[in-house]
């Protein structure tokens, strides 16, 4: 496969490009899908592909192709070149790449039970049992189960001299169940809305204890009917696991990518309120919030030896003590910021251009239990399940949305409400954190399919997360 | 076309009922921002996929090989699957043939060079103006062809070619448009002047005190809406979960007598012939003078209440890809006009379901929002986020307009909605 990739970038240099780099991918995922007691969707999908970026007189260029052969790489490398060029006919963006050593070596990433080896039938049977132990009552008309594995196996090399080869193996999955009675539907989920996901084999699943957790959020589900809407008011709002994976995602993660700075999205999914101007200076949040891009997290989704330019995986800080010190970058980005590359920029498959991507984005824990964080609540809001996000094209205004609220009066739990929205301003909101829980609350949320660029890219990334508190926050959005 | 003996092969070589899907594809991709291209991409690819049902169970397996051992290979995981996992009672059969009832509109597509061409004159009607344009020109196009093994035999050419745009200048924007199955359709300077006044007539933004508002709606936006009704509305999956806002309302007044919705993929400006099964795609009237009246099938949903399918499968169920909603007769103008005090809305960005049976949804504008008094546009604002029952939309009266316009999932006019529920406002940082 190394000759296939080399003709092609030779291939680009012969034909007059500056610079090639290009990846073979080759991937083998597997989704286990059962709802309401049947197999809804077994499915095994492989593929492999090679991908190639140019630069020709300062354009870029990618082309990528099913077929691996000398044939093959040699037409990819034309049709990338004439991508180029016509970049060029247009009125290019002068592409330069940072300066970075040449990354090489050999990675696979442990686990330690091969969720491919894992008998189809006990896999089934597992989701199956889940599915049974939430079916408690009619009114659960919606059960879901899923387990779903990838591995990939990922060839990168370059005109530079990179040569790097990483096999990375994923899995995870997860339960829901929706209750219906009239108008009203609910949905609960475990351990998050679609599942979670960990660089980890089959004993991963195991941790997460499925069907341990089937009957208590079917009955969650059903009881939520019933439950109170969340009041329209201001309040404290507690939020962790998903719900706060989710925030930091949205409001932290997205706008810190430094394609959106220089418009690279504006036409799509849009860009960012962290204008340079604010780089090292701006009060994103209050001086509790600490949040880092740690690629290096092993286990995490977004954990990597290399990203797929070949720079080193790094662990930056994003926001230190409530200041915006970073953006996530890659290493064109990196050169019109004169720094080196942050090491975030991933593809899809073969099939698409590395773009950036976040890596492990994780907020730093504080020094509260949970216990005591709801203790020392007066009046307040608890949600640990996201079920609906939006945000601005800025990523200013923003509204979320939990499964399941449990409303905080003088520092007790005193029921559910359905519904829990809230919004707010995105700097405002983290300038009113004032409190986090410890190291031994964190959470690590795998989000298996943040969606990107055009065309759409599927990635796989990280947040590590405690509890945190926010301060006034407007809840209860929501007009029937 | 390669992919139907690919597709034949498979279907050849897999022992059973079986369905096999084949897709032959080359994409491209310009993108584009502040004037110049930054993204040009290319991908030649290939997808097959074959399901395989034994004794009612069923495993599925792909590949993007086009080589027959790898084909075989597929088959064997697929078959291997389905030996492996316990039957679905509710499995009737996949769907048997029936005509095609119309055939694709295929248009080569312009070399990358042309593509490129396109892309300039857009942004030099921007550069004229003094404005920055960033957007994507997709063009999109493969063979497509489905077999099953009860006779299910169909392949059909597929083009589809899209210009976006957003043109920036100072805090002003604005967006437009075009998703056409002919790219010679596009006209791109006409485009890029959409939205580059768009981008002049948005500067210096205002804020308004958040609160309900009637709104004029431009297609952009209805085509968002769309998508919610048929996701959690107008599909067969939805309704048999009991998850949909139909549910005991079949035949009732559910929108205002304004609306007539239809799913017709013949008309709706994108005409692809059959579905993920392969299954020709019938035309059903979903909303009929404001009744609902149908809802789509795949072949799954359909057998479970002993009917066929209409041809909506989108693998994961059924889905109403082509509606369209009637025109009206008033014009955009007209529409303007009939607001007293309320806001005109380009397009919506980020929307998300906050309430599924009640269909509340969220999201902002964006890319031309605009304060109208007396039925004038008075002055432009700040992106606005809306949380808002759309049934409670629908229901009150709605005024269509007449000029409708292909977006990606419906052919939709601009429409006039009442009391449009505006929660919150995008503010600059301070």
């Amino acid at each position: 496969m190394k000759e296939i990739l080399m003709k092609a970038i030779e291939r680009a240099l012969e034909e007059g490009a500056s610079f090639a780099d290009g990846r073979i991918v080759k991937s083998k995922s597997e989704e286990i899908y059962v709802k309401n007691g049947r197999p809804e969707r077994i499915e095994l999908q492989e593929e492999v592909g090679l991908g190639l970026r140019v630069i020709w007189k300062g354009a870029l260029g990618f082309a990528s192709t099913n077929e691996l052969s000398p044939e093959s790489a040699r037409k990819a490398a034309d049709m990338a070149i004439q991508m180029a060029k016509g970049a060029h006919k247009a009125g290019h963006m002068e592409v330069n790449l940072s300066e970075e050593e040449p990354g090489e070596g050999s990675f696979k990433f442990p686990y330690e039970k091969d969720p491919f080896d894992i008998p189809l039938p006990d896999k089934v049977e597992f989701l199956l049992e889940c599915d049974r132990l939430m079916n408690i009552s009619d009114k659960i008309k919606v059960r879901e189960s899923v387990l779903r594995s990838l591995r990939e196996e990922k060839l990168f090399a370059s005109s530079e001299g990179g040569d790097i080869e990483q096999i990375i193996t994923l899995c995870g999955g997860g339960i829901s169940a929706t209750a219906v009675e009239g108008n009203e539907s609910q949905q609960r989920s475990y351990p998050a809305l679609e599942g979670n996901y960990a660089q980890m084999g089959w004993e991963f699943v195991e941790s997460l204890d499925l069907p341990a957790n089937a009957e208590r959020i079917a009955m969650e589900a059903e009881e939520l009917l019933q439950a109170p809407p969340c009041p329209s008011e201001e309040r404290a709002l507690i939020i962790g696991k998903s719900m706060l994976g989710l925030q930091i995602h949205e409001s932290c993660g997205h706008p810190s990518e430094a394609d959106r700075v220089f418009g690279y999205e504006t036409s799509f999914a849009g860009d960012t309120f962290l204008t340079r101007d604010k780089l090292g200076n701006f009060r994103y949040g209050s001086p509790l919030v600490n949040i880092v891009a740690d690629a290096t997290l092993e286990k995490a989704l977004g954990h990597f030896e290399y990203d797929d330019e070949g720079v080193r995986a790094q662990r930056i800080e994003l926001v230190k003590e409530g200041i915006f010190q970073n953006y996530l970058t890659s290493r064109e980005t990196a050169y019109k910021l004169g720094i080196k590359s942050g090491g975030c920029a991933r593809a899809d498959g073969y099939r698409n251009l590395p773009i950036i991507r976040m890596t492990n984005i994780n907020l730093e824990p504080g020094d509260f239990s949970l216990d005591e964080l709801i203790q020392e609540t007066k009046k307040g809001l608890l949600i640990e399940e996201c079920s609906s996000w939006s945000i601005d094209d800025k990523r200013l205004n923003f509204q979320f949305a939990g499964e399941i609220g449990w409303l905080i009066e003088d520092g007790e739990i005193k029921g559910m409400v359905k519904n829990p929205t809230y919004t707010g301003i995105t700097p405002q909101f983290w300038n009113s954190l004032d409190a986090l829980t410890n190291k031994s609350t964190l959470f690590l949320l795998g989000v298996p399919n943040c969606g990107k660029g055009e065309p759409m890219q599927s990635m796989y990334v990280g947040h590590q997360v405690p509890y945190a508190r926010f301060q006034n926050v407007r809840i209860g959005v929501m007009k029937r | 076309m390669r992919a139907k003996e690919i597709a034949k092969f498979i279907l050849d070589n897999t022992k059973g009922e079986a369905q096999v899907n084949v897709l032959d594809y080359s994409h491209y991709l310009i993108r584009f921002t502040r004037n110049t291209v930054h993204q040009s991409i290319q991908e030649k690819g290939f997808y097959a996929s074959v399901k395989v049902v034994i004794d009612k169970r069923i495993g599925e397996a792909s590949s993007n090989s086009v080589e027959e051992n790898a084909l075989k290979e597929m088959i064997q995981r697929a078959e291997i699957i389905a030996s492996l996992s316990p039957p679905n009672p509710e499995f009737v059969s996949l769907p048997k043939p029936s005509p095609l009832r119309f055939s694709s509109i295929f248009v080569e597509p312009p070399s990358p060079i042309e593509a490129s061409e396109m892309v300039k004159s857009a942004i030099e009607v921007a550069k004229k103006k003094g404005v920055e344009l960033s957007g994507s020109l997709a063009c999109r196009q493969g063979d497509v062809c489905v077999l099953n093994s009860l006779g299910i035999d169909s392949s059909a050419p597929t083009s589809e070619y899209a210009f976006r745009l957003v043109a920036t200048k100072e805090d002003g924007s604005g967006f437009a448009s075009i998703q056409t199955y002919d790219w010679r359709k596009i006209n791109p300077g006409e485009l890029a002047e959409e939205a580059v006044e768009r981008a002049l007539m948005t500067r210096n933004p205002r804020e308004i005190e958040p609160g309900e508002y009637d709104v004029v709606l431009l297609p952009y936006a209805v085509d968002e809406i769309m998508l919610f009704f048929g996701w959690f509305g107008f599909n067969a999956q939805a309704l048999q979960e009991g998850r949909s806002f139909l549910e005991g309302r079949m035949g009732e007044k559910i929108f205002d007598e304004s609306i007539t919705l239809i799913d017709d993929a013949e008309n709706a400006q994108m005409p692809f012939p059959f579905d993920w099964e392969g299954v020709a795609k019938q035309k059903v009237v979903l909303v009929e003078k404001g009744i609902a009246k149908g809802i789509v099938y795949d072949s799954f949903t359909a057998h479970k209440e002993g009917r066929e399918s209409t041809g909506h499968s989108m693998r994961g169920g059924p889905f109403p890809s082509d509606m369209i909603l009637y025109p009206g007769e008033h014009s955009l103008e007209e529409l303007i006009e009939s607001l007293d005090k309320g806001i005109l809305v380009t397009r919506l960005h980020y929307t998300n379901i906050v309430h599924p049976k009640l269909l509340v949804f969220t999201g902002m504008t964006r890319d031309g929002t605009f304060f109208v008094e007396k039925g004038k546009i008075k002055y432009p604002l700040r992106n606005l986020r809306f949380t808002q029952n759309l049934i409670n939309a629908f229901s009150d009266e709605v005024l269509i307009g007449k000029e409708a316009k292909r977006g990606d999932q419906s052919l939709v006019p601009p429409i006039r909605l009442n009391k449009f529920n505006f929660t919150g406002i995008s503010r600059e940082v301070k």
